[in-house]
């Protein structure tokens, strides 16, 4: 009997509850309906990666394919091209990690130092422009100062060396890629570090400077221990978005040339799935990289979590 | 004493010269564009340009604003700009709004619900199944649709709203308001701020964008002004600047002058209004840095 009330009261508060807030889901509605239809059907679609899809059958009546729907999975496996494009898509990542991860930080560091604002404003305003230019933009600008006539072929023979077209050797290509990213980046990025300094509290430094620190201890004691949480935070959606890097930056730089080091998963998906029109074969790669970027992204977190108690959930 | 104030002199030449530093690698591949797309052709040839125009002429720019592509596709990036930033902020304002409220029916749930997709999706090719299956290929709306919220931008305008103060909203309810009213009487005049971070990122997003156009897009009439660049710019597609100038010999030296001068058409809008409107992107960074 008891039972019954409760489970009645539980309905009624429900109720009520959606009866105070049919407003607001009436306007969010819309929002609903795009998270399905763009997310969630999407997420569906994944299931044609276990199919030999084909767009007459449609996403439901394609046959599901051999080897219990795992045959596009076996045959990227069996792949020697797919240990090239996860090598590069992982390298790619780590090496813009490890290289544009201390830029920013070096940058607010001493931003923070700087004293004459006006001076220090104007740092910040140049040095976050990069970020709003386009990536078409930057790939183009990347590609006419790396041409033979280019910028960056002057300053190689104002130094006596050979002119050489950059862009047509595998060697130099991640090196490319990591340098236009710190460039355009690293003002942006030390955003969030400039906003961590700024609340320091300023007895700490007058502590400091009492017990004979000078400032560049100061920075080191106080400072860099502040922009810990931040940079952690930061971390870990990079190291989680390692599956994820900038393909588009890479599909306007590449060529078949430097596919060596260039061609990541994404680029590959593109070729294969769009130009070439094997949806099912290239979903199954977009699917291998979005799990094992969301297993990444898990784990960073409960390492974050128990090392520093800062998570995103 | 002295040699403490010695070591702090020092200490902030080195500081400044690292600033003075980032001004300059920041700057000068800017200034170099601007350089070479006011420079003779021949002068660019033979690398004399580096950091000033040599022989200064007009004409790369004359060749660009001649030709009509460059115009119709300014004109679509400005369209498919504004179209897709309203759409973003009504969907996002709306969604971000409800979800902001305790009160909320499934507010657990629709949190979730929308969280996820930052983590997960379908990727290139099931969207690309879906918007081609409800015929959007060849229509704008296939650049607006899909992104019509910014889940990263709906979580940042959430917060505000659950910043605000709930007794004004109350009171005008007690008051008679209905929900509408308090919407738009009570929350959106104090969330002009938002607005205006949340415009100026949904407009970069969609004048930047060059992706979804690739793969939606095939009508050159329709085509936005990131296609065009990349065309001039990178697939070397120079057929543009032969025919526009003219000169056959000269059209691989021509070309480059032309290329820089597109440059700086394209992205002239941007760093004019960009130091005037930069205090609302970082207000906008660091609202949403309060805690996801």
């Amino acid at each position: 009997m008891r039972a019954i009330s409760n489970l009645k009261l539980y309905f009624s508060n429900q109720y009520k509850s959606f009866k105070r807030s049919r407003f607001l889901l009436l306007i969010m509605l819309p929002g609903i309906i795009y998270y399905i239809i763009f997310h969630y059907v999407p997420m569906y679609g994944l299931i044609i990666a276990f199919k030999d899809f084909n767009i007459y059958d449609g996403i439901i009546n394609s046959p599901w394919t051999s080897n219990y729907g795992f045959k596009h999975f076996l045959e990227l496996f069996n792949l020697p091209i797919f240990y090239r494009i996860l090598k590069n898509t992982v390298l790619l990542s780590l090496y813009t990690i490890l290289f544009s991860f201390p830029t920013p930080i070096i940058l607010a560091l001493c931003l923070n130092e700087a004293k004459n604002k006006l001076w220090k404003n104007t740092v910040q305003t140049v040095s976050y422009l990069p970020h709003f230019i386009s990536t078409v933009v930057i790939c183009g600008m990347i590609t006419n100062f790396l041409s033979l006539n280019g910028l960056v072929n002057n300053i190689v023979s104002f130094f006596g060396l050979e002119r050489i077209q950059f862009l047509l050797y595998p060697k130099y290509f991640r090196t490319i890629f990591v340098i236009s990213e710190i460039w355009q980046q690293t003002g942006w990025n030390s955003i969030l570090y400039m906003a961590a300094l700024s609340q320091v509290n300023p007895e700490l430094y007058e502590a400091c400077r009492i017990d004979g620190a000078n400032r560049f201890q100061q920075i080191l004691y106080i400072n860099i221990p502040s922009i810990i949480p931040t940079a952690i935070i930061l971390l870990i959606f990079k190291i989680g978005g390692i599956m994820n890097v900038g393909f588009e930056k890479v599909l306007l730089l590449y060529n078949p040339n430097i596919y060596e080091t260039a061609d990541v998963i994404g680029t590959y998906v593109y070729r294969r799935g769009i130009l070439g029109a094997e949806f099912s074969f290239s979903t199954a790669v977009g699917l291998f990289q979005s799990v094992i970027g969301f297993i990444l992204v898990v784990i960073t977190n409960k390492i974050a979590g128990k090392v520093s108690e800062v998570s995103l959930w | 004493m002295k040699k403490a104030n010695l070591y702090s002199v020092m200490f902030d030449v080195f500081i400044n010269i690292i600033l003075a530093m980032v001004v300059v690698v920041t700057l000068y591949p800017f200034l170099h564009v601007v350089s070479v797309s006011l420079s003779d052709p021949y002068a660019v040839m033979q690398n004399k340009v580096n950091f000033y125009p040599v022989g200064f002429n007009l004409n790369a720019y004359k060749s660009v604003l001649s030709n009509p592509y460059i115009w119709i596709s300014y004109k679509n990036t400005i369209v498919y700009t504004v179209v897709g930033t309203a759409v973003n902020l009504v969907l996002t304002t709306a969604m971000a709004y409800s979800l902001s409220k305790k009160y909320l029916f499934g507010r657990k749930f629709f949190s979730i619900f929308t969280t996820f997709t930052l983590f997960f999706n379908g990727g290139i090719i099931p969207n690309y199944i879906i918007i081609s299956k409800l015929g959007l290929i060849d229509s704008m709306w296939a650049l607006i649709l899909p992104i019509a919220i910014g889940t990263w931008n709906l979580m940042v305008m959430r917060n505000y709203f659950e910043g605000l103060p709930s007794e004004i909203e109350e009171s005008a309810a007690i008051d008679g308001c209905n929900p509408v009213q308090v919407l738009v009487k009570i929350v959106l005049p104090v969330s002009k701020p938002i607005f205006a971070t949340m415009t100026l990122f949904y407009a970069v997003w969609h004048w930047n964008t060059y992706f979804s156009p690739l793969l939606y897009l095939n009508d050159k009439e329709k085509y936005p002004l990131q296609i065009f660049m990349q065309q001039i710019l990178i697939t070397g597609e120079t057929s543009f600047a032969n025919t526009v100038v003219g000169i056959e010999d000269t059209n691989l030296l021509i070309s480059n002058t032309v290329k820089y001068a597109t440059i700086m058409v394209a992205i002239l809008p941007i760093i004019m209004v960009y130091p005037f409107l930069q205090k609302y992107f970082i207000k906008g960074v660091l609202i949403g840095s309060v805690k996801g």
